[in-house]
């Protein structure tokens, strides 16, 4: 669909599909795409099971020249997911992912990812994603986590694809086993 | 904890974790750990990608 993006190789094993370019100002860039990742938490979600993918991409600078804005990036990850999706799956596929937290800049990245909504037009891709605040038990601070999920917009799943991603979201608010937050009086 | 929900078009757009939602915290820590675990990767393959341009 885009007229120029950058030249990139792919790579895979059992379990994985692994795209690497790197940018006109050096940077590299790895996307990742996964199939059983997440299986554990699925099981009652069959169709994110079957057609969920993992979706994660890192990039590292090589060169200390000043960073810019370079739309080939974005060009070049939606080329790999054409890649992806005509090589390994199909229009059911589901994109799932998760802002890297551990750096503190999974704000930037969550926009990264609605700026690619806006381009949908462009794309006929998909974005559901929730914002989700924790507080943690041990130091009370707060984190907030930004997931979701990309698929195409003429998926003939995506009713169930949304129904089961909100089915999700009520389940992990749920307390586990009824034993923890339980209201009591005070 | 509690789930806001866009009434207009029923979405779910924020979820607030309460601290005793062990559950909830154990599923996000999970995530946390596959992300280093993913860079970690990722950065070895394009310290290895890049340093083909030298050649």
């Amino acid at each position: 669909m885009y007229p120029n993006f950058y030249s990139f190789t792919r790579e895979e094993d059992t379990d994985e599909v692994q795209y690497t370019f790197s940018t006109g100002n050096d940077i590299g860039v790895v996307v990742s795409f996964v199939h059983n990742e997440y299986d554990q938490y699925l099981a009652e979600f069959p169709t994110l099971l079957e057609h969920g993918y993992s979706f994660g991409f890192m990039s590292k600078k090589f060169s200390l020249e000043r960073s810019r804005k370079d739309d080939l990036v974005f060009s070049t990850i939606y080329q790999i997911i054409e890649d992806f999706v005509s090589e390994d799956a199909d229009k059911t596929t589901v994109l799932l992912y998760h802002c890297d937290t551990n750096d503190g800049r999974q704000e930037c990245r969550n926009k990264l990812f609605s700026n690619w909504e806006q381009r949908v037009k462009e794309t006929n891709l998909f974005k559901y994603s929730v914002e989700v605040e924790i507080q943690k038990p041990d130091d009370q601070t707060l984190t907030t986590y930004y997931v979701g999920l990309i698929t195409f917009l003429d998926n003939p799943r995506i009713e169930s694809v949304k129904e089961e991603f909100t089915r999700f979201c009520y389940y992990i608010v749920q307390p586990k086993n009824g034993n923890c937050n339980e209201v009591t009086d005070q | 904890m509690f789930v806001l929900i866009n009434q207009k078009a029923m979405s779910i757009k924020k979820i607030v974790i309460g601290p005793t939602n062990t559950k909830a915290i154990k599923f996000f820590e999970d995530l946390d750990r596959k992300k280093v675990e993913f860079n970690k990767k990722a950065e070895a393959k394009l310290n290895k990608f890049m340093s083909a341009k030298e050649l």
